[in-house]
């Protein structure tokens, strides 16, 4: 079975979220072993180069590190490091999205706090 | 050696099937013109059998000269192999072809005698054309030569079309047609083509007749070379 | 460095029609590339001469350094297979592979015997009597099997369905990562095998239009839609692929590189951003339609 990709997106930056999302979800601990640039490509159906791309990307932003003929390793405080970058583009992407919507509807800022609040649905 | 085994290998199944089926037909008209024989026979009708399957031999080896170029040239290019390669192998396989080939007919020629002498008719058969040539090994010989000739030529017009194309085939032929209007030339080949015949008949012809075959072998294959080393596939 | 590949300044003509021109290439080893063109673009040429089949009229190649022509040495490495099969029409599929198993040097009979299993093709049958996707899933195991450090797929699948094209890029990637070669695939199947490509080669009329990354190359292109103005601001000095307007709205494909201040600027202005997939921006290049609404996603 091969997972399915998003074809308007990079491939190696689907697998770099992927990856991530793991780590912050738990499924991936720190220390533990990630899947090798192979696993990916098969997983996925796409050339290993590019899952290759996808890994290194993290390993440059330090979340995982390499250990030599050994493979991939979950970095120390990577879930930290995620969630930190994530809550950055989460700002930047949703929340100034979310007030210009909001503007536009004449929504206040403080009515917008209190539509937040109020939410039903969104908890898990 | 390894390369020629497998040139060798690839030419065996691809003829493989004509081979068989050609021999089949030739087995089953050798037996059914037993058994007309024998029901004329039977109906008392008494003259001297003549039987001798040489032509179809030659035939066979024209044909297959030519198809076999044609099919397993660009088979051959397409897998990597080096038109050198290729030529060596196929005159390698023009060679051995004829040798089975003559065989064959031999053991075709010895069937039938057998069968007509044992059944009392009276049996003549063609390849005693050649005076002085009575010999099982003498007759496979000249089947030999004949066949392998006939496979050479055609394996030779088989690279001109491959390379030139079926008009450049027919300009040759029409220039050919040509030449043999000019006086003289016609009487010429003739005489040239007696007197071959001539040297080959007598005791020793096939000695001959040997050399002027490897000789129109070679010569064939000094024009199927350049030919060959310079086609390329077709789309 | 050496590499796999090389076709320095490849010109073919064919009477008065110019097949190729100018062709300049390297490829490296190990690396999977799609070779993509349309139809008459000139790519089973440039194999042909690749491969030593055909004789380019200007300029020369190289495979692992050495010219192919008449190079016994060169040629061991290189299998192609092609669209419409170069087999023996009275041999055998057990014959076929029997004779590609002699004359290529790392023949893999394993993987040769496992493909005809999943293929499910009769062993038995001559190649006359396949059907075109038989042949193409001949084509394909030896393809596979000959283990060639240059193994070129000249749009090997004509009559294979969808479960089958899946079958052999699945088998392809598979093999591909436990025995790494080589591999071209000329396709004009570009989404099927997109994911697969880590370069990209695109050739048109001839002539190679665009080279490179599969990855790098989609994140170059992108569809930007918003309202008119802001769009226009946005493009101003961007190779513009294809512009289409419907009201106030506009919808462009560009070609050039974004970088993130100007996305996340773009993002402000409510213009929606995404990559073009590959199919779709090898049609952009090669000149085949119009941008479609339906191939904007918001």
């Amino acid at each position: 079975m091969k997972l399915p990709l998003d074809e308007n997106k990079l491939i190696y930056m689907q697998i770099a979220e992927a990856i991530e999302d793991a780590v912050i979800s738990g499924e991936l601990s720190e220390g533990d072993q990630v899947y090798s640039t192979n696993q990916f490509a098969r997983l996925y159906g796409i050339n290993p180069a590019t899952a290759a791309k996808g890994i290194n990307l993290l390993v440059e932003e330090g979340i995982l590190f390499k250990r030599r003929g050994i493979g991939m390793f979950v970095a120390e405080g990577a879930r930290n490091m995620i969630i930190s970058k994530r809550k950055k583009q989460f700002i930047e992407d949703h929340i100034s999205k979310l007030i210009r919507e909001a503007e536009k509807l004449n929504i206040t800022k403080e009515d917008l706090i209190d539509i937040i609040r109020n939410y039903e649905g969104g908890d898990k | 050696m390894n390369r020629i085994k497998s040139h060798l290998k690839m030419h065996y199944l691809n003829s493989k099937k004509s081979f068989v089926i050609f021999w089949s037909i030739m087995f089953a008209i050798s037996a059914l013109g037993i058994l007309i024989s024998i029901y004329f026979k039977s109906r008392g009708y008494e003259s001297v059998i003549i039987t001798n399957s040489i032509v179809a031999v030659v035939i066979f080896g024209a044909v297959s000269g030519m198809v076999c170029y044609n099919e397993t040239l660009p088979y051959m290019l397409n897998m990597g192999i080096t038109r050198k390669d290729f030529i060596f192998g196929f005159a390698i396989y023009n060679i051995l072809l004829s040798l089975i080939m003559s065989v064959i007919y031999t053991l075709l020629s010895i069937w039938e005698w057998l069968m007509y002498k044992l059944l009392g008719f009276n049996y003549e058969h063609f390849g005693q054309f050649f005076s002085g040539v009575k010999g099982i090994f003498e007759m496979t010989w000249i089947c030999f030569l004949v066949t392998l000739c006939a496979t050479v030529l055609f394996t030779l017009i088989a690279s001109i079309y491959y390379k030139k194309g079926m008009m450049f085939l027919f300009g040759i032929g029409a220039l050919i047609m040509l030449l043999m209007f000019i006086p003289g030339v016609t009487q010429a080949v003739f005489g040239f083509l007696e007197s071959l015949v001539l040297s080959c008949a007598g005791g020793k012809g096939y000695i001959m007749m040997t050399l002027y075959s490897l000789a129109f072998f070679l010569l064939c294959y000094l024009i199927i070379y350049p030919l060959a080393r310079t086609s390329q596939i077709k789309r | 460095m050496t590499y796999a590949v090389e076709c320095k300044n490849i010109s073919k003509h064919f009477g008065k029609t110019t097949a190729l021109s100018h062709i300049n290439l390297n490829m490296e080893k190990d690396k999977i590339y799609g070779l993509l063109g349309r139809n008459g673009a000139g790519k089973s040429t440039l194999l042909n001469i690749v491969t030593a089949q055909t004789f380019p009229d200007d300029g020369e190649v190289k495979i692992f350094g050495e010219s192919p022509y008449e190079n016994g040495r060169a040629l061991r490495n290189i299998c192609i297979v092609k669209e419409n099969g170069m087999f023996l029409k009275d041999v055998s599929v057990t014959g076929a592979l029997d004779i590609a198993s002699s004359f290529y040097n790392n023949w893999d009979k394993k993987l040769a015997e496992r493909l005809l299993i999943e293929f499910q093709l009769d062993k038995r049958k001559t190649y006359r009597n396949l059907s075109l996707g038989m042949k193409s899933q001949l084509g394909i195991i030896v393809g596979l099997a000959s283990r060639a450090p240059i193994t070129i797929f000249d749009e090997p699948y004509i009559g294979l369905d969808a479960a089958g094209r899946q079958l052999f890029y699945d088998v392809l990637i598979e093999d591909y990562m436990e025995n790494p070669r080589t591999i071209i695939l000329s396709t004009h199947l570009i989404d099927e095998v997109s994911n697969l490509l880590e370069d990209v080669i695109i050739l048109n009329k001839g002539e190679v239009m665009l080279e490179g990354n599969s990855e790098d190359i989609k994140n170059k292109a992108f569809y930007i839609r918003g309202t008119k103005d802001r769009v226009e601001k946005h493009i101003s000095g961007k190779k513009v692929l294809s512009k289409e307007e419907f009201g106030n709205t506009m919808a462009v494909a560009i070609f050039d590189s974004i970088s993130d201040n100007e996305i996340r600027a773009m993002e402000l202005d409510d213009l929606a951003i995404s990559s073009i997939p590959l199919q779709q921006l090898f049609i952009f290049l090669t000149g085949g339609k119009m941008i479609k609404r339906g191939d904007i996603n918001e």
